[in-house]
């Protein structure tokens, strides 16, 4: 059943009001989920209607080499020489995407997040960046995370802002959203003590704004923090974008993304990390806390496809894409396929009753798909309701 | 498909809205507690959600949508869910859309994020008391469902059991003996 409480934020949210950190609070312990989702829901088809999206993209990490001693991360501290390190040369880097792109159907976006690698020479960024550029023109180039790009300003001595000069003329477009982890100070010294701090995360992505690079934010939640620290970390996110708007820079965050924490194969595997319905809660709050974010995304790889299709009825409007590959989740042990094909994510969506739409990485419209569910969708459903049995019968 | 169900699945109402529904039935029909089979189940549920969901590989949205609808158009009395054929998230979430019983026969350990693949990643182990505090947080009511002697025996978690003992926290018996 509802509680009072909630009645009274789903007033607030109806008559256009903010959230405060006490609604938050109430959000994330309201006993009624399906009431929650609903209300994620009324302002998630506000703002996008049916609409769900989707893009075409690869993954690439070219070093999972890293001096951060992050407990939640299966890559933690993690040295060149180890039997289970990897690092590319940019032509190891090229090949390993070119194994992946099939030239008749280019992505969109190639997503590069890699280690804290000490052992570079920065050069070997540029160089990759403009590899990708002089090889797949049209594919846009969303690297490096906030913590890869405080990494670098310290490592090799310069300021965040040389750093990005550096990177956008070899040709980095947006940054992904990772290393926001959980900003609050209690549990980020405690998870992620020697990597950059929430406020220099944040610092990275205002500095991506004012010069009208866009940006993803997420936060990687299920482990030590409580429900205090979660709405803390939307909390700062919210101020961050309203920064961004207040000052009118060019870009601003454009997606939320909820990462699940998965315990297998990293300091912390004696969690028991995330449940279903703690993913759907998750994502319910987040919309409904972050007011001037546009775009909430269901990572199907972190939640799996199956809570991530739900989560399109609790205020998500987008399940990420295709992801050829993605190591990072894989060493933590999830168990989401390697990859989804288009037709996979279509497929997804339509069965939530929502369209389909790729997108690009800046949300502008590749394709809008058609809602109705082609015959290999209907084939589907039919079996699941034992309807093929029927036709046996039939025939 | 009765016409109640028929009608209701052409409907295609609002997945949230069918669960809200669904979940109020529940209720007043079954009240809050949850079964948990730690055995195969002695009797069969009315209705049964495992190994035809594995099949399903993508569509979370659909399973809780029949979920929803057996509850509302089934033949009432328990809907049971193979956590270890749909998987844990999933068979969480089936708690909010009308579900009230689970299946959860392996003795020693279930697969946390549990989505078909047997050949990749660790098996999570997943304790009694886990699944129990899984269970509460769905805010509902577990209940232990375990076959001795032929019968199905039912008792509430809490109870001290041969396999809590084996699952109780480090040097908590060194604390009970003083």
């Amino acid at each position: 059943m509802k509680s009072a409480r909630f009645d009274e934020i789903a007033a607030k949210v109806r008559a256009g009001e903010r959230l405060s950190e006490d609604d938050g609070l109430a959000l994330f312990v309201e006993p009624d989920l399906l009431s929650l989702g609903a209300l994620a829901n009324e302002v998630r088809e506000q703002r996008h209607g049916d609409r769900a999206y989707f893009n075409r993209n690869v993954r690439l990490e070219v070093t999972n080499v890293c001096v951060a001693s992050c407990r939640f991360c299966s890559f933690a501290k993690l040295e060149e020489g180890h039997p289970d390190a990897v690092t590319m040369t940019v032509a190891q880097a090229l090949e390993n995407l070119r194994g992946k792109i099939d030239p008749a159907a280019l992505p969109t976006e190639v997503h590069v997040v890699n280690g804290l690698h000490a052992g570079l020479p920065f050069s070997y960024y540029e160089d990759l960046l403009s590899a990708l550029r002089a090889e797949w023109p049209t594919i846009h180039r969303k690297c490096f995370t906030a913590v890869e790009i405080v990494f670098f300003a310290q490592h090799y001595g310069m300021t965040v802002d040389a750093v990005f000069d550096r990177l956008i003329a070899a040709g980095l477009e947006s940054l992904p959203g990772g290393g926001a982890e959980i900003f609050h100070p209690d549990v980020r010294a405690r998870i992620a003590p020697d990597k950059a701090s929430a406020d220099e995360w944040l610092d990275v992505h205002r500095r991506a704004h004012a010069r009208g690079m866009f940006t993803n934010a997420t936060m990687l939640y299920g482990h030590i923090e409580t429900y205090a620290h979660r709405v803390d970390h939307l909390l700062r996110l919210r101020a961050l974008q309203d920064e961004a708007i207040a000052k009118n820079h060019p870009a601003r965050i454009q997606a939320f993304i909820p990462l699940a924490f998965h315990p297998d194969g990293n300091g912390m595997k004696q969690l028991p990390g995330t449940t279903g319905i703690d993913d759907l809660r998750t994502l319910a709050v987040s919309r409904l806390m972050l007011d001037n974010v546009d775009h909430l995304k269901a990572y199907w790889v972190s939640s799996t496809p199956k809570v991530a299709q739900i989560g399109l009825a609790f205020g998500a409007d987008d399940v990420d894409g295709t992801i050829v590959s993605e190591t990072i989740y894989g060493a933590a042990g999830k168990k989401a396929p390697e990859g989804l094909t288009v037709d996979d994510l279509t497929r997804l969506i339509r069965e939530a009753g929502r369209v389909p739409v790729e997108r690009d990485t800046l949300y502008r419209v590749v394709q809008e798909h058609p809602r109705a569910a082609p015959e290999a969708t209907v084939k589907l459903r039919d079996r699941r309701q034992g309807r093929h049995l029927q036709v046996l019968d039939e025939v | 498909m009765s016409q109640v169900a028929r009608a209701l699945h052409e409907a295609r109402l609002d997945l949230l809205l069918l669960g809200a529904l669904a979940d109020r039935l529940r209720r007043a029909e079954r009240g809050d507690v949850v079964r948990l089979h730690l055995d195969p189940p002695v009797e069969p549920a009315p209705v049964s959600f495992g190994a035809e969901e594995r099949a399903a590989h993508v569509d979370g949205h659909g399973f809780c949508r029949a979920v929803a609808e057996a509850r509302l158009a089934g033949p009432g009395g328990a809907i049971r869910v193979d956590v270890e054929a749909v998987g844990l998230p999933l068979a969480q979430v089936a708690l909010a859309f009308g579900a009230d019983e689970w299946v959860v026969t392996s003795k020693l350990s279930l697969r946390l994020f549990g989505e078909g693949d047997a050949d990749q990643g660790r098996l999570a182990l997943l304790r009694e008391r886990e699944l129990v505090g899984l269970v509460r947080a769905a805010g509902r009511v577990p209940r232990i469902v375990e076959r001795r002697a032929g019968e199905a025996v039912e008792r509430d978690p809490d109870e001290t059991t041969p396999a809590a003992r084996k699952f109780r926290a480090p040097g908590r018996e060194i604390k009970e003996a003083r």
